[in-house]
Order: C-alpha cells, then structure tokens, then sequence
C-alpha cells in the first residue's frame, strides 16, 4: 500500500506516521505541504516508481495551525474545479456556531461517472476541515475550545475515547459531506463525502488519549473501500 | 596510558574540590548530591511511594528510569557529577565573542556536519523533513571507552530556530552551541562517594597530580565557616538540604536591571498568545521573559555550587565560555539515551508541565498529601502536559523505530521546596527505541528546542515566540548535556539558567510559563515571577 501523508508542518505529523504503521504495515511517504506539488507533479502516479503505472493508494492530509484557507495546495489532489464549490457568500466564519448549511454551488458528481477523485483521502483536524472547504463547507472558530483532553463518542455500536485538539469546527457542511459522528455538545467529530472516497476526522487518533488510533485508521480504511 | 586515580569524597568534599577545579575553568554537570533522593519515586507514582520522607524532606525529581550519566560505569550505578578539567578539544558555534566570522556559523545543515564530526558520528542524514528509507544501514557503535571520551556542552536555544525557517536578529551574547572533550574528567557517585579521575594519555603529566591535590586542599566541611554578617542564604529549617556553600558570597552593589517583559507588557503577550490559540495557530505556547541584574563581582563557580547545595535539582551545570558562564539549576531531563549491555538503544524524555503551588498567601497553605492527586485531577493541567506528550511522542518519533513509542507514568508528580511552601509538578515518561542507523545526536536535533519549553506546533510556535519576545533566549531552553557514544547521551531542558558575562558584569535569567486556552495572564504572570526565584533570591 503506498501512502502519501502529507504535513502541514503539524507537531503530530510522526504520530501519526507511527501510527499508519501500526495500522497498514505500510511506511507513508512523509512530505512537507510546500514540498507537496514536487511530489504530486505525476499525481496519482508515484514518482520515481519503476512502473510508471504504479498509483497512490491513500492520501492522509495532516492536523496542522490555521485554517483551510491558508492551504490552497489541496485543491488540485481533490481534483480541482472538477469538485470545488465556492462557498457560499452568507456562509463567512464570524465565530457563529449554530449556521444554515452552506448552498453548493454544483452539485457534487454522480458516483455513476468516472470518479473525480482518484485517490481516496483520509483527513485529520485541519484534513477534514481542508476536504469540508473544498466543497464550500465552513470553518469556524469553536466557543470552548478544547485542546490536549478526551472526550467520548458513541460510534459503530460502542462508546469510545478520542484526543480533542480543537479551536476550529465544521460549523456548516460542504456540497456532500455528511457527518459521521458528533460529540455530546453536537460538534461535528467525524464526517465523510456520501460518493467519493474522503473521509475525516476532527478528533486525533495519533494521540496517546485515543486508545483504539488504529482501529479508527483501519475503519477509515475500509469506508474508503481499502480493506 | 589512561590513569584513573580514586578517592572517597563525601558532598562537601566534593563541593570544595568541584569549586575549585572551576574557578580554574573547569565545566560541571551534576547531579542531586543525595543519593537517597535520587532513588525515590523509581517505582510508583502512588504518593506515599513518591514521597517517602514526606512532608518533611524534599522530593527531587530525578528523572529515573536511571538517572545522570550512569555510563560507561555499571548499569544501575546511578547518577553522577561530572568535572570536565583543562579542555583537549572544543567546538563553539556561533560565538558572538569571536568577531563576525561568527555569522558563518548560523545553525543548518553544515553546524549539524560539524557537531557530528566532533562526535565522532556520521553526518546527520537531512532525511528528518521528508520521506526517508527504512533500511539505511546500521551505525556502526563505538562505546565510549573512558570518561575522558564523554563530551559536555550544551545546544543553545537559537541553535534550534533556523530548522523551523526563522532568522532571528535580537541581539546575543552566547554562543549557538559549545561541545568539549577534556583532558581529565572527574566522576564523582553520590551513592558511594567514590570520585575518580579519568585522564587522557595526550593530558599534561601532572594533570592528576594537580588535581589530587585541589582535593587535598579542599578545606575540610568544619573549616567552613560564614562570612560575618551574611544571613542571605537562610533556608527553612524543614527544608532538608545540605548547608549553603559559605563561599558564595553576594557580590556588593548588585542593581536589578529592567525585566525584557514586565507585569504589563508579559500579560499583554500571554492575551496575544490566547489570540492565537483561539483563532487555531496553536494550542499551547510557553512565553518567557529575561531578568537582569547588574553583578559585576559574581562568582559563577560558587553561585553553581551554591545553588547544587541549597536547590535541589538533578541537572544542575556550569560551563565557562571566554569570559562568560552558563549558570543551570535544571529540574527537567529533556532526552537520555542508553543502550544497556550493548543492546537496541532506549530513549527517555521526561517532560514537565502542571504546576501547583503551595504554602503562605497560596489557596494551599502549607504542603498535605492530598496535593499531588488534586495537581493531577485539574484538568487544565492534565491537559497542558498531555498535549506535551504528544509533541515529544513526535519529536522523537523521526528517529525511533516503528511502534517503539509509548507514554509511561502519564501524570507523575513530584515536589520541589518543604512542607512550608513550593511546587507540585507532574511530569510523564515518554519511551523510544532508537533506530539503528541513528545516533543520539540525530535525535537530539530533530526533537530540538524541547517541546516543553516551546509548545505546538511548533513551527507556528516558535514564530509567535519570536514576535512575542524582545530578548534572545540564548542558552535558557536549549539544552545542557553529556554525550559518551553514539548511543549515551543525556540532556537536560536548560530552564532555571541563567548566564554572567564578566566583561559587562551582567547577569541574566529567563523564566517562562505554559500558555494554554485556559490560561490567565497574571497567574501566568504569577508563575513566571515565581520561577524567577531561584537566581533572584541567592542574587537579591
């Protein structure tokens, strides 16, 4: 399995290589976001692959400061303007929590046609947040920001422990995206595209405070049909 | 040739014989002088385990598993002073003192080169920023072979800024980085007061003649006695430490000089550093501000052994660089790596953060035994140390093998000062396997500056660190260590550190405080002033 992770100059970024690990077998190719259009030059294709056919499996976008906004380098591996939506002009992130959902401005593509996204992607945090703007979702401050601290959720039939690192949320959701889990307060924890292969969490499954990190990564695995 | 003469030296024996080798330029790294302390707190993190002399003695956090430069000697030795005399080869990086040649050595790729050759290792790989092959061929391993091979020296906190792409200006009176071999060096074991003298065959023929007899004249512990009339070094009498050194004496006409930060201007940063944690940048940020005394008559040496014998900490140093000297009184271990009976390498970082104080004019009035279990149940501090965990669990994931990283002890607490008043602090383990085709100094400058002392992410972090500060951290966050082979090493976070600089008769310290979302600035404040105290009240 060949995994791209790419860092957004994040301080987890080797957890979550570590984790990847523990959870694939597989080492990630482990590159820096202003290094990411070097690399992704051939996309989806491996650079330096002796079989130039050869194709990334999975590409995880890591946690890291800011906003979606300062990461324009993601647009083209979530296929460009083939997927992008503007985001809706209401939709600007004043800190207001409870927001209509931001109107697409197309409809995301049928899953009857050739997928726009040829490689599946698994964000974490500032990943999701990427992947939710993409498809003119929202990022917004979040009032009671928690950082370094678990909280539980209850998702596929158990209660379980995730780290919390979390000044921003998903306070509208993008053309698409449909929310997987929320915590207790009804903060969005996990979401995915309801066609093409993305998926995030906002929660952090590299830290030492999330108990089962790869029994979420292998899940995140299979719902982007992986494994 | 390698003479190794011996003696049995109790602490104020050892203290008089360690003054006196550095006031003729010799480096210190030392540990806590009590061997009983040093052994506390190995097993259990129950409190009554933790503190057994409770309430009355001190609790030292002394970091185990095992402590201070247990090698090349036996395994579980424990841990040791080292007296670094008459340096054989020395690298100084940076050193403003040295004319603007200086400038040739801003921190990158090629200073990496040049630590590494002086250590005798391969040149780091610059595989930590990208993708990186997972069967590079072992290093071949070398133990050291004498105490004279270990190397001392200490990472200043400006070594670590370029790698993170920041250029910074403010003015410094350090150098970036010191590392020294010496052609003695002297190993004092508090458990058994044993103190020899490893010396290099190339050393002058009377180096351990010379040293012996600097032992020998060390004045007897019953020929001390106080100078007359100064009463500034009382400690309270349940404060179970040795008696102050009476040879540091208060240099005369000491003036406070303006703090970089003040009560104003350290709050307004703390409110901007909340900004940006808010608005997502980051999650915590440790902020510091610099005190400066003028002190043009202090004894570095003797305020080191000063400080050894009435703060009790387990990383105290003292290094000399030209007319200046880096003072450390360190509670904090930042990496230790050993390879036991020549096995796979083990990493350790023991981070510290949660703070709870107690005693006169706190919510706590004087020191019970419920304190360390109420540290460790506040949740803002749990968090503020659990998000460091995570930062060091990364650090030093670039160089450890796959799935070797755990986190052990989450939540340890120790006690710093008596029954009366002081600190409780809780610390966590943070294990590794080091890869083989890595040697300690890959992994100390990957993970450098310590998370602890900077906060995450880091890249972010240390740009607001940067704007936030007018002053040049100099050496105060890097580290201080002690490096045998390319798998024995042990590095202390350099807070409580300060530095003196003969030629302007300047002293000056840093202190700083953990910023998180949860934070106030003036307890903030508060704490920052507190952990100040160390150097202002021996200096005062």
């Amino acid at each position: 399995m060949r995994i791209l992770l790419a860092d957004n100059h994040d301080s987890f970024t080797r957890n979550l290589e570590h984790l990847l690990v523990a959870a694939t077998g597989c080492v990630p190719m482990v590159v820096p976001v202003d290094r990411l259009e070097e690399i992704t030059d051939g996309w989806p294709h491996v650079p330096g692959e002796a079989n130039p056919a050869v194709r990334w499996d999975l590409l995880v976008i890591s946690p890291g400061p800011g906003t979606p906004e300062e990461y324009p380098q993601y647009g083209p591996l979530l296929s460009g303007e083939a997927t992008r939506v503007a985001r809706a002009p209401h939709a600007t992130d004043e800190g207001v929590d409870a927001r209509p959902p931001a109107v697409p401005a197309a409809a995301p593509t049928p899953p009857s046609s050739p997928c726009p996204v040829p490689v599946p992607v698994l964000g974490i945090c500032l990943g999701l947040q990427i992947i939710n703007a993409h498809f003119g979702g929202v990022t917004a401050p979040l009032t009671g920001c928690v950082h370094g601290k678990p909280d539980t959720l209850h998702y596929a039939g158990q209660v379980r422990t995730v780290a919390r690192y979390h000044s921003l949320h998903l306070s509208a959701m993008g053309a698409g995206m449909r929310v997987l889990a929320r915590n207790g307060q009804g903060t969005v924890m996990a979401a995915r595209h309801e066609c093409l292969p993305l998926l995030g969490y906002q929660f952090h499954p590299e830290s030492f405070l999330t108990p089962d990190g790869v029994w979420w990564i292998r899940h995140a695995l299979h719902a982007l049909g992986l494994r | 040739m390698r003479c190794t003469p011996s003696a049995c030296a109790d602490a104020d024996a050892f203290a008089a014989f360690a003054l006196a080798c550095a006031r003729q330029g010799a480096d210190l790294l030392l540990c806590h002088p009590d061997p009983g302390h040093a052994e506390s707190g190995a097993a259990n993190v129950s409190p009554s385990a933790q503190f057994p002399g409770a309430p009355d003695s001190p609790h030292v956090h002394t970091a185990m598993p095992p402590g201070w430069t247990v090698w090349p000697g036996d395994e579980g030795e424990g841990p040791c002073c080292l007296v670094g005399i008459g340096p054989r080869e020395e690298l100084c990086l940076g050193d403003p003192a040295s004319g603007p040649h200086h400038q040739n050595h801003e921190p990158g790729p090629h200073t990496d080169a040049a630590l590494a050759s002086f250590l005798g290792f391969s040149p780091p790989g610059d595989g930590r920023a990208t993708a990186r092959g997972r069967h590079d061929a072992p290093i071949p391993w070398q133990p050291a072979r004498a105490d004279h091979d270990i190397a001392l020296g200490f990472l200043a906190y400006t070594y670590g800024l370029p790698r993170f792409g920041i250029r910074s200006a403010k003015p410094r009176v350090l150098p970036h980085a010191l590392l020294r071999r010496y052609h003695g060096m002297a190993r004092w074991n508090p458990a058994n007061g044993a103190l020899t003298l490893s010396v290099h065959p190339d050393a002058p023929a009377d180096l351990a003649a010379r040293c012996a007899r600097l032992l020998a004249d060390a004045p007897a512990p019953a020929a001390f006695t106080a100078p007359s009339g100064r009463a500034a070094f009382t400690t309270p009498s349940n404060y179970a430490v040795l008696p102050p050194s009476p040879t540091f004496v208060v240099p005369t006409g000491c003036i406070a000089l303006q703090p970089s930060l003040d009560r104003a201007g350290y709050t307004a940063g703390v409110r901007e550093v909340l900004r940006r944690i808010r608005a997502g940048d980051n999650y915590q940020c440790n902020l510091s501000t610099r005190f400066g005394l003028h002190a043009p008559g202090l004894d570095p040496a003797a305020l080191s052994l000063h400080l050894w014998r009435t703060r009790p900490a387990p990383f105290h140093g003292l290094f000399r660089v030209g007319e200046r000297h880096v003072v450390s009184a360190s509670p904090e271990r930042f990496l230790r790596v050993d390879a036991p009976g020549g096995g796979p390498a083990r990493v350790l970082s023991q981070p510290i953060k949660g703070t709870l104080a107690f005693g006169p004019g706190t919510q706590h009035p004087a020191w019970h035994s419920g304190l360390p279990g109420l540290l460790a149940a506040t949740p803002k501090e749990r968090a503020e140390l659990s998000m460091i965990v995570d930062l060091v669990r990364n650090d030093i994931s670039a160089d450890c093998a796959y799935g070797s990283v755990a986190v052990a002890r989450h939540c340890a607490t120790f006690r710093v000062g008596g029954a009366a008043s002081g600190l409780v602090q809780m610390y966590s383990d943070v294990t590794g396997t080091l890869r083989p085709d890595r040697t300690c100094l890959d992994l100390l400058l990957s993970a450098f500056p310590g998370g602890s002392v900077t906060g995450c992410p880091k890249r972010r972090t240390l740009e607001i660190i940067e704007a936030g500060e007018p002053h040049s951290r100099e050496v105060y966050c890097g580290s201080l260590l002690a490096m045998a082979d390319a798998r024995a090493m042990d590095a202390s976070i350099a807070i409580r550190t300060g530095w003196h600089d003969a030629a302007t008769g300047r002293f000056e310290h840093c202190a700083g405080s953990g910023i998180v979302v949860d934070s106030d600035p003036e307890s903030e404040y508060e704490e920052t002033w507190a952990k100040g105290a160390n150097f202002r009240e021996v200096c005062a």
